[in-house]
């Protein structure tokens, strides 16, 4: 298994992507895909995805992807009708299918889905390579990669992760280095400020905006009842938008399964006093018919949805409400020239299985702030941050915070808070930003200290001493590590002692869950730990001991740098406290 | 194929046509197995 480096575009000219789960997630792969071929176009590119979330992206796949293979459920893995062996009959038109893909001659198979069925199918294409989730010859599970390690250690166990998941992919297939090529990254001169802007403005805007019909998209809809606003708050802020814009048109769009609400929305009160400013086509057309829409309008106004996704590659601004489970520095779209409008409650960003009987942080978002977003970004192309603070009360201000994308000249993407300050997760999610970029990708950049205050002071301090206790453990580990190898080295190891010595590093990943619990904000680096120590590299011990002995010296490294990196936040902030 | 095995596989058949898995756990399955057969037939020209 190759654990270290990415791929050798130099070597390595034909990349197989397996992207499994929804049409979003397909968008963000195709991104992702479309910068790396921006850098190495001869390397040709296939992707495998699911028949039902490919298919409406078949006027955008091509123009990236080489070949496109379809796992058709119904054709290909469902069991046949009236077939007297169904196991058998699947298995054959299974196995046919991949041995199409597997005439490809494929270098290497990048697996950017984390599902079972995408970990075994990545395990049967043939390749030189599997990055992202696999499968050993025994069937046990298997992550290639330090970047498929960190997103499955990250990014599945809770909101810390600091990156974008397009960054991530990009890291997956790229020297980190092709991240700060991207023509949109702001110049390494640009400092972001610290102190409260006046104006907001993007770095860039598309170079067709100001001549695009003054038209708004309003896609209302999400995958899930968290994600979005109730179909009456829509309403509210579409009136509140025509309102201010009565020459702008808005064009609402959504599925067919969306047509419900969409009647609901059409038959309020309130919209029926702007009906001739609105064209409805939910339910009408396509997803290529929605791009087609976003090419021609200046702004889409959506919650976190495909449209947003679909919105890179047209070009257009968004304004985006980051609801429930969404994870907006993970999931906004990948251009400089968004806003995201998202609650201040602790409870925000939850689970998609978390229980919420009334979906509370929904009314943080206030539709008059909004609407006033969107009706300025769209007339002006900018923010005036200090007449917001005029116009709004204290009260709806401190609900919520807007963020402002843009790509750093690193090449990392980021969500810039313009305002509403930091919680404990945003500081911890910044803190983190900065020690894993460069200690997996040697990647620097801009780093303002994190704004904190007395409480935050406290809490960072008490997690100063969850890693000492986790340096601690990892030097044990180093420890033990150490003595197996030292053990495996004599003419005639004692195998009772490399139990023992086994048992005792058991022992220590007991504990690391345990130091989890009591400093759940130090998850992501014990988590992080934990899948290298799960997937150490090597065929026999000593090369696994070895492996052990690096992984704890990582994770020793890493403790240290986060304990230097809370350290100066709070001695930054005794500089300029009040004695 | 052993007798355990060839029982697995006709339990596995009886249940597919009775609809008793999801779709996702169907699909991991199906493709479980193709990696298992992989496997045993790696074993089988080493």
């Amino acid at each position: 298994m190759n654990n270290s480096s990415p791929i050798n575009p130099a070597t390595d000219k034909t990349i197989c992507l397996i992207q499994l789960t929804r049409i979003g997630d397909l968008l963000q792969t195709m991104k992702a895909a479309q910068l790396f071929k921006t850098h190495y176009p001869d390397v040709r590119l296939i992707l495998v995805g699911r028949k039902k979330f490919l298919a409406p992206l078949t006027f955008l796949l091509p123009k990236t992807f080489a070949k496109i293979y379809a796992l058709d459920y119904e054709q290909l893995v469902a069991p046949p009708e009236g077939s007297t062996t169904p196991l058998n009959a699947a298995l054959q038109r299974l196995r046919q299918w991949i041995s199409l893909i597997n005439q490809e001659n494929i270098d290497v198979v990048v697996n950017l889905s984390f599902s079972p069925s995408s970990s075994y199918l990545s395990k049967l294409i043939s390749a030189k390579h599997h990055l992202g989730l696999s499968r050993r010859n025994n069937g046990e599970l298997e992550i290639g990669g330090s970047w498929a390690q960190y997103i499955y250690a990250t990014t599945m166990a809770g909101p810390l992760n600091p990156f974008s998941i397009i960054d991530l992919y990009q890291l997956m297939l790229a020297p980190a280095r092709d991240l700060a090529k991207n023509p949109l990254a702001l110049a390494a001169s640009h400092h972001s400020s610290t102190t409260e802007l006046a104006v907001w403005r993007p770095s860039t805007l598309p170079a067709d905006w100001a001549k695009r019909d003054f038209t708004l998209v309003v896609h209302p809809f999400a995958s899930h009842g968290k994600k979005t606003w109730k179909i009456h708050k829509w309403g509210e802020v579409i009136y509140k938008i025509a309102k201010n814009l009565p020459s702008l048109k808005i064009v609402v769009v959504g599925g067919p399964h969306d047509l419900k609400d969409g009647h609901q929305l059409e038959d309020m009160a309130l919209i029926k006093q702007v009906m001739p400013q609105i064209e409805w086509q939910i339910g009408k057309g396509s997803i290529s018919d929605l791009f087609h829409h976003l090419k021609t309008a200046r702004m889409l106004l959506a919650p976190d949805s495909m449209a947003q996704q679909l919105a890179m590659f047209s070009e257009t601004p968004a304004v985006i409400l980051a609801l429930g489970c969404v994870r907006p520095g993970e999931t906004t779209a990948y251009t400089p020239y968004n806003l995201v409008i998202s609650p201040r409650r602790g409870c925000f960003p939850c689970f998609l299985q978390d229980a919420c009987p009334d979906y509370a942080c929904h009314a943080h978002l206030n539709e008059t702030i909004v609407a006033q977003v969107v009706s300025e970004y769209l007339t002006t192309g900018a923010i005036n941050l200090a007449k917001f603070k005029q116009d709004n009360s204290l009260y709806y201000r401190e609900g919520l915070t807007l963020w402002a994308s843009e790509i750093e000249s690193n090449g990392l993407f980021n969500l810039r808070p313009l305002w509403g300050g930091q919680d404990v997760r945003d500081i911890f999610r910044q803190l983190y930003r900065v020690a894993f970029s460069y200690d997996l990708a040697q990647i620097e950049g801009p780093a303002p200290f994190p704004q904190i205050n007395g409480s935050l002071r406290q809490l960072l301090t008490q997690h100063q001493a969850g890693l000492h206790y986790l340096a601690d453990l990892s030097q044990f580990g180093k420890q033990y590590s150490q003595a197996i190898i030292q053990e495996l080295a004599l003419s005639h190891p004692a195998m009772e002692k490399i139990k023992e010595l086994t048992q005792k590093i058991a022992e220590i990943e007991d504990l690391q869950n345990i130091l989890k619990k009591t400093y759940p904000y130090l998850s992501p680096l014990i988590d992080l730990g934990l899948v290298r120590k799960a997937h150490l590299a090597g065929n026999n011990l000593v090369h696994l001991a070895e492996a052990s002995y690096y992984t704890y010296e990582h994770s020793f490294c890493q403790a240290q740098i986060m304990h230097d990196l809370i350290q100066q936040t709070i001695d930054h902030y005794q500089s300029f406290a009040r004695p | 194929m052993n007798t355990l095995q060839q029982e697995l596989d006709t339990l596995l058949a009886a249940m597919a046509a009775q609809k008793k898995f999801s779709r996702d756990d169907w699909e991991a399955l199906l493709l479980a197995k193709l990696v298992e057969e992989d496997g045993h037939e790696q074993q089988q020209s080493h």
